[in-house]
């Protein structure tokens, strides 16, 4: 399953620039928004690029307790040396419905900044059907849209006011993911393996490499 | 690469082969019910072929073989045929034809719960098909041909007739020696009439001059006659002597003597007795003298020569005309012959206008008949029965279509996102990838 998503890593790598804030939108919950985002997070991190993970799907909230994770307000203050081939990636969890139906387009985009300083790569899952407003400043920040479809499921009213939002994006929205119901139970649960405990090392790795980088350009 | 129609059908398949599984079940289930309650029908087929000249032009259009073989005019012949109880309109449902594009062969299939029926009416409709096909194509040309071979049979006739009569007049004009043989009996005839003619004049010469003679001699020979007779004389004297009586008396007693009358009657009876007994001797001529005799016979005979002599001459008469006839008929037949000759000349002319005249005809009806000939080159055979396992068997492959064709309208209708295509279809957005069914 995960060279479908190395596949699909693949083709964002010759789309979008880095860094990037990729959402993956569901239009309804079950649709394997989540699933598609965590395998995408993790194809992007086994590629060595710094990810994070940005689960805002509401089914995830038990599980985050689970799960390490960190706040918005921490992802400032990660410092970490991760181990680029390990496959780590960060999690911030964000299954609060009342916190995502008050959170404001600027505040997103605030944390979009944050995200693209901190990290190559930003996925972020969306559940159209939970809470528009916030799946709608979601997509109107990030650099790349993909929508997950279950296959076999009804064709429903969310289908089509989703499919009319993301008309405005133009080529932002690069194209779908059609998942069936294996693989969205597969990546609901056994990526969480690969979520390391130490993402604070791991980030601040990322930062430190990053502004090395910053510096060299800046030299030249 | 794998057509995506065949990859949609498989999915198809794949997706709803249950709902295909129980339509089928269920067809299966009642698809011997029906085979047992349903009617069996039996279909029969004849298959024509249209032969023609025409067929090798490929610009020519083929004739429309079925509506010759449903036409009123075929149907109405096959219900006389065999005294079917229908009607054409009827009847025409009952039948089928198959005629492939431009193809010029057809099928004819009737279908009755008959087998035997429906073969016999299937070889009838191709039969009075191909039939009624050939009066169309050869039509107006019959009554001609027939026409001129019934003259062309006349003309025939009269050139035979002609050549009969030219045979025998040649037979009897061809040879000289029957105009020498003929002029010379003529000749002969009247060589012949010619001596009977003066033979004639001869005889009657003779008669003449011995009538004369006897004339002359008459009274002499009535005299030795009757001189000789007794009986003749003494009438006669007794005779004179009643005259005598008779004058004296009537002298002195005219008025007074009654007797009288009858005397005079008895005077008469007397004459006419007289004269009975006169010629009876005279015919006798037992007194008669031996020269007076002799010239008498003479007389007889000079008459009877004379009378042979005539009807001699009547026949010669009659068999030199006969002959002069057959001479003159002889002398006119190169007349004969000439007038026919020319009489055959015109049967012969009019024999070869009239044959002329048919093969254009029969010209004109081949060219007409170009449309071709219908053959049966199939007869329908008898089927004395139909297997019903033949109907079960259609029965389960037309179930199995109907069910994969229930499926196929149940997907359509159906708005689960399946695949791909129904994603794309509702987000105008390529499927980057896809999870599940291709793996």
């Amino acid at each position: 399953m995960s060279v479908k998503f190395d596949l699909l890593r693949v083709q964002l790598e010759n789309t979008i620039v880095r860094p990037a804030v990729i959402a993956i939108v569901a239009s309804t919950a079950g649709d394997g928004g989540e699933a598609a985002a965590r395998g995408l997070a993790s194809s992007l991190a086994r590629a060595g690029y710094s990810t994070l993970f940005v689960d805002t799907s509401l089914s995830s909230h038990n599980r985050s307790k689970s799960v390490p994770s960190l706040s918005l307000d921490e992802i400032g203050l990660l410092q970490s040396t991760p181990d680029p081939k390990a496959g780590i990636v960060a999690v911030l969890t964000l299954g609060d419905l009342s916190l995502q139906k008050v959170t404001s387009q600027r505040d997103v985009l605030s944390a979009f900044k944050i995200f693209r300083r901190k990290f190559d790569y930003a996925i972020i899952n969306a559940e159209y059907s939970a809470s528009k407003s916030f799946a709608t400043s979601l997509f109107i920040g990030a650099d790349a849209v993909v929508v997950s479809v279950r296959k076999g499921r009804r064709e429903e009213v969310n289908d089509a006011r989703l499919a009319t939002a993301l008309e405005g994006l133009g080529s932002r929205f690069l194209g779908l993911a059609a998942l069936d119901s294996a693989v969205i139970e597969h990546y609901s649960v056994a990526t969480n393996v690969s979520v390391t405990s130490d993402i604070r090392g791991h980030t601040a790795q990322l930062e430190k490499e990053r502004k090395l980088r910053e510096n060299a350009e800046s030299a030249i | 690469m794998k057509n995506p129609e065949i990859l949609r059908f498989v999915e198809l398949l794949r997706r709803r082969w249950l709902v295909i599984a129980v339509l089928w079940g269920v067809g299966m289930l009642a698809l011997p019910l029906f085979a047992m309650l349903a009617p069996p029908t039996h279909k029969a087929t004849a298959e024509l072929l249209l032969v023609s000249q025409a067929l090798k032009d490929t610009t020519e259009a083929n004739p429309d073989l079925p509506s010759i073989v449903t036409s009123t005019e075929v149907l109405d012949r096959v219900i006389d045929r065999l005294n079917l109880n229908t009607n054409p309109t009827s009847f025409a449902q009952s039948i089928k034809t198959k005629s492939p594009t431009k193809a010029s062969s057809i099928e004819v299939t009737y279908q009755d719960p008959d087998g035997v029926k429906a073969a016999t009416v299937a070889n009838a409709l191709a039969d009075e098909s191909a039939r009624y096909f050939h009066e169309v194509a050869t039509r107006g040309y019959a009554a001609s041909i027939k026409s001129l071979h019934e003259h062309i049979a006349e003309s025939k006739a009269e050139i035979s007739e002609d050549d009969r009569l030219l045979q025998a007049k040649h037979a009897y004009a061809s040879s000289d020696k029957v105009i020498d043989d003929l002029t010379s009996r003529v000749d002969g005839l009247e060589a012949q009439r010619l001596g009977l003619a003066s033979t004639l004049a001869a005889d009657r010469a003779a008669v003449a001059s011995l009538n004369w003679q006897l004339r002359d001699i008459d009274p002499i020979v009535r005299g030795e006659i009757l001189t000789k007779d007794v009986v003749y004389l003494q009438t006669q004297s007794e005779l004179a002597k009643d005259v005598a009586d008779l004058h004296s008396e009537r002298a002195s007693f005219r008025n007074n003597f009654p007797g009288l009358a009858a005397l005079e009657a008895r005077v008469e009876s007397e004459r006419s007795q007289l004269k009975s007994l006169e010629a009876a001797a005279v015919k006798d001529g037992a007194g008669l003298s031996s020269s007076s005799t002799q010239t008498v016979l003479d007389r007889d005979r000079a008459v009877g020569a004379a009378a042979s002599d005539v009807e001699r001459l009547r026949a010669t008469d009659a068999q030199l005309a006969d002959e002069r006839r057959r001479l003159e008929d002889v002398a006119g037949a190169g007349a004969a012959i000439g007038t026919l000759r020319a009489e055959r000349g015109a049967a012969l002319q009019q024999y070869l206008n009239l044959t002329q005249r048919l093969g254009t005809t029969l010209g004109d009806a081949a060219q007409a008949a170009s449309l071709g000939t219908l053959v049966v080159v199939s007869r329908a055979l008898p089927i004395p029965s139909e297997s019903r396992k033949e109907i079960v068997a259609l029965g389960a492959l037309l179930i199995l279509a109907l069910a994969v064709g229930a499926a196929y309208v149940l997907d359509e209708i159906d708005r689960r996102l399946w695949g791909v295509r129904e994603i794309e279809n509702l987000y105008g957005r390529p499927v980057l990838i896809e999870f599940g069914g291709k793996q």
